[in-house]
């Protein structure tokens, strides 16, 4: 789930040697310059919280809407918003549960298990990316004769990681459903057996490590979601035999913490749902990982998460 | 004629050549200009490796913040000391270090080991209080820090240090490139300007040569010049110069030759002249004189002596006055000789350059003579003529008062008018005809000889007034018009256009004229008639012309007609009587009017008249 750190000391290592045994001037750059950060006061903080390996990375993208709600929540104490972002699930529920986050998003599987494991309540549909809902290609190079799913016996598939939806749950259960047996591999040079499909995670947050390794021939096969997968190249979509799709599920959700008060639960879910029909609303959620917008449920929370949960069941009788 | 020239000191030897002075002077020049431009560059150059190097630290705290700003936002510490670790690496940066949000120090590139400190650093406290990077000089390395922000959270900083080594390595090599060329431009510069400087006086000595042969009289000096720039222009200029100066110097030969001979000239001319001549300054002193043999012959060369006391103040204040003004002053004076006789003098005194005066003196006793007996036979003339006026009129009104007494009492006679007397008879009739036709033609020129007599006698004054043409000649023609009727000849009046309305002139005495005139033309035309045009050829000027059908005259008659007493038939048995006074009394009116009469004629061919006046008359009245 973390990206080695020794690649970033390398990649430090050799900027610095770069910088050392340059003799041009450096080409002049704009200085950053930031806000200062808020004052802690005796008003409270809306904090949203995030899951990921690269705060840096992930904070930038939410803090305009963390600002945005906290501006809007004043008549509930509130006066800044702040962003945290955990980097496992054990240390979200903590946060969750001792109440220092108050707003989470996150796909279906780890909101069904942070549910599971904190109390959150889901309480609207997000749009990530411009879409409400999202399934699994599973697919494999064409030139390996792997031409449907029972095809991939003896073979390794490569997934995102464990606490995916799209990169692990879905795909999973759809394999089981169709009487597969996976096995999860540490390196590919482990063996196989024929009966079985071995899997393997590649780097977390990024789908297109799992294309690269299938065209490269790293693994025959992989998965990824579809909003990834419809987007390649038709160039490479010709390297590819797509093997089959999952079924759909929602693309995000929206939680909050168990004992957040209703009335701020309603009030956020009321800036949540109108925030596209503003043009400062519709920066934000730009902003916000391209989310296009926020809704209810087509059929509720607790369907969507019990489908979820039944998957979550199917792949844990393996 | 020559100048003395004063003494020219001997030329001191030139102890500071030109060349030299402006060598020195181009060298610190040049060397001043290098070592400024060198200092300036080497600024330049400093500051320049100085923001280099500030944006080589900002590029490392940007990598920096990049690569460590998620495990810093974890506190991971063995990743940040294995981050700060990686900087040791570089022999560019010296030292590192990781602060948190409070700005203690977490981890330091000396120190990698050492736990987190639990005192504040002020150095990190300043980075975070910025949102720029902070940079501090130290003695052999820049210190360069930046705050870590995400979102609103400021979640610590990295600060790095870099060696300034490489810059003070740049710098002195810079120094020493600058110093080589400095000093090789100021070889270059002192050359140059020794070249320079000897281009420079190598003409100017030349010419400084041919300037001492000029002072020594030698003016056939000419200068070759071939540098095709200002110098060959100055030599060229000074060879024109030598070629003006000779030309000048020859021709003030020769004005001075003919000065000599002018004043030989003047000199004779003045000898020859009677006057005696004096120059003499503002002051009264004598500065030169001529003297001829005069009644004063004794006289010496003082104003006092030679002037006679009566006329030396105003003398003198003339003589000082004189060169302040033009022309001649002239101041008369007599004296007399030991036999009583009186001698005249005139002194003419005029303005001879700026500070002498001339003073002439002439006997002019002979002269004063001649004048004096000339004023008594004029004024003798003048008596004797006012009193044949003065005779002529008192004797015309003497017979002008029995003429008319006579001419009464023959018209009595004649009409009858005589109580108790008998008609006359028709013989007697004839006869007092024949004396009243006679009265009247000698009241006539009584008459006449009086307003002659009156007019030479200056006794007839011109009253100028505005006079209506149109209207007073109308009214004088109209009255002769009879005259015309009788001798069945025609009398018309035409006005030009161009005739003023009004005019200003002596209205009766131009009527007088106009009566004299056209009766005149009535008088000698017995067939055709007579015409007067009014017309104005200028406008300064108006006419009358009379115009006759008459006799006429011959052409030469012009010239005394308007003589007294004169008419063209001076025979006693002439055809048309007259007394042969009035077109003298025409010409002297006309001449106290300021006008002009012409006449035009020929035998046969009738007589034209044309009187001349000036529109502009100035108002005048009778006095």
């Amino acid at each position: 789930m973390i990206r080695p750190f020794s690649s970033k000391v390398a990649m430090l290592f050799m900027l610095v040697f770069l910088v050392a045994c340059s003799t041009v001037p450096a080409t002049p750059t704009a200085v950053p310059t930031v806000a200062p950060a808020a004052q802690p006061t005796a008003t409270k903080v809306l904090t949203i919280g995030q899951i990921g390996s690269s705060p840096s990375s992930a904070i930038p993208k939410f803090q305009p809407l963390a600002d945005y709600l906290a501006a809007h929540l004043t008549d509930y104490g509130y006066s800044a918003g702040s962003v945290k972002v955990a980097p496992d699930f054990d240390t979200m529920v903590q946060w969750i549960k001792s109440g220092q986050i108050d707003v989470l998003f996150d796909s279906p599987y780890p909101a069904m298990i942070l549910v599971d494991r904190s109390g959150a309540k889901p309480f609207l549909r997000r749009w990530k990316g411009g879409i409400s809902e999202y399934n699994t290609v599973i697919f494999a190079r064409t030139d390996t004769n792997i031409r449907t799913t029972s095809d991939l016996k003896g073979k390794l598939l490569a997934l995102e990681e464990a606490t995916s939806t799209s990169g692990y749950m879905l795909p999973k259960a759809y394999l089981i459903d169709a009487g597969l047996k996976l096995v999860e591999k540490a390196s590919t040079s482990e063996s196989i057996d024929s009966e079985q499909v071995g899997y393997i995670f590649t780097n977390p947050d990024d789908d297109s490590n799992i294309v690269q390794w299938v065209i490269s021939g790293k693994t025959p096969a992989g998965a990824v979601n579809s909003q990834t997968y419809d987007k390649l190249p038709d160039k490479t979509k010709k390297l590819l035999t797509e093997l089959g799709r999952t079924e759909t599920v929602p693309r995000h959700l929206v939680l909050a913490r168990a004992n957040l008060d209703s009335a701020i639960v309603d009030a956020i879910k009321a800036l949540l749902l109108k925030l596209d029909t503003t043009p400062q609303g519709l920066e934000i959620l730009k902003q916000f990982e391209k989310t296009a917008k926020f809704d209810e449920f087509p059929g509720g929370t607790d369907t969507a998460l019990q489908r979820m949960r039944q998957l979550y069941e199917l792949t844990q009788k393996q | 004629m020559t100048t003395q020239l004063p003494a020219q000191p001997a030329s001191a030897p030139v102890r500071f050549p030109l060349a030299l002075k402006l060598a020195v002077a181009m060298i610190v020049v040049v060397t001043l200009a290098v070592a400024a431009v060198s200092a300036i560059a080497i600024r330049r150059e400093q500051a320049s490796f100085k923001t280099d190097l500030q944006q080589q630290a900002d590029l490392l705290l940007d990598s920096l913040t990049a690569s460590g700003a998620d495990i810093l936002y974890r506190l991971q510490l063995t990743s940040l000391r294995n981050l700060i670790g990686a900087l040791n690496s570089s022999k560019a940066i010296v030292d590192g270090s990781v602060y948190d949000d409070t700005g203690h120090i977490l981890v330091r590139a000396d120190a990698l080991d050492a736990d987190a400190s639990a005192l504040v650093d002020p150095f990190g406290q300043q980075i975070l209080a910025s949102s720029e990077t902070i940079f501090n000089w130290q003695t052999g390395r820049l210190v360069a820090g930046k705050a870590v922000v995400l979102g609103r959270q400021n979640i610590g900083a990295f600060s790095i240090a870099l060696s300034t080594a490489s810059l003070d390595v740049k710098t002195a090599a810079l120094l020493n490139e600058g110093l080589l060329v400095a000093g090789v431009a100021i070889l270059a510069g002192a050359v140059l300007s020794l070249l320079l400087s000897q281009s420079l006086t190598g003409p100017l000595r030349t010419l400084a040569t041919a300037t001492h042969s000029i002072t020594d009289g030698d003016l056939s000096q000419t200068i070759h010049v071939r540098t095709q720039d200002e110098f060959q222009e100055l030599a060229s200029a000074f060879n024109t110069m030598v070629i003006r100066l000779r030309e000048t110097i020859d021709s003030l030969k020769r004005r001075a030759d003919e000065l000599a001979q002018s004043e030989t000239k003047n000199r004779a001319l003045i000898d020859a002249l009677p006057d005696a001549i004096y120059l003499v300054d503002r002051t009264g002193t004598f500065r030169d004189a001529k003297k001829i043999a005069t009644a004063k012959s004794s006289a010496s060369l003082e104003l006092g002596e030679l002037f006679p006391e009566q006329i030396i103040d105003r003398l003198r204040d003339v003589i000082h006055q004189a060169p302040f003004v033009a022309g001649i002053t002239r101041i008369d004076y007599e004296t007399q000789d030991a036999q009583a006789q009186t001698h005249y003098f005139e002194v003419r005194v005029t303005r001879s350059g700026a500070e002498e005066t001339l003073l002439l003196e002439r006997d002019i006793t002979d002269r004063r003579r001649a004048e004096e007996e000339l004023r008594r036979a004029k004024e003798a003339a003048e008596a004797a003529s006012q009193a044949k006026s003065g005779f002529l009129a008192s004797m015309s009104h003497e017979l002008r008062t029995p003429l008319n007494a006579m001419l009464g009492f023959t018209s009595i006679l004649s009409l009858g008018m005589l109580k108790g007397a008998s008609p006359l008879a028709p013989s007697q009739q004839n006869l007092l005809q024949k004396v009243e036709h006679n009265g009247l033609h000698l009241r006539d020129l009584i008459n006449n000889v009086l307003d002659l007599a009156k007019i030479e006698a200056g006794h007839v004054s011109v009253v100028i007034t505005e006079g209506r043409p149109h209207v007073f000649l109308e009214e004088t023609i109209s009255g002769m018009r009879s005259l015309a009727l009788n001798k069945s000849i025609s009398l018309d009046l035409h006005f030009a256009p161009d005739v003023p309305q009004v005019v200003l002139c002596d209205v009766r005495k131009l009527q007088q004229i106009v009566v004299n005139l056209v009766g005149n033309a009535l008088k000698f035309t017995s067939t055709g008639g007579v015409t007067v045009e009014v017309c104005a050829p200028d406008p300064e000027k108006w006419q009358i012309v009379v115009r006759d059908t008459g006799v006429g005259m011959p052409p030469d008659a012009a010239q005394y007609i308007f003589e007294k007493f004169r008419q063209v038939d001076g025979t006693d048995q002439r055809e048309y009587e007259g007394t042969g006074l009035g077109l003298a009394i025409v010409k002297n009116l006309v001449e106290l009017l300021q006008g002009t009469i012409t006449v035009e004629s020929g035998v046969d061919h009738g007589s034209t008249f044309t009187l001349s006046l000036d529109q502009r008359l100035e108002r005048k009245t009778a006095s």
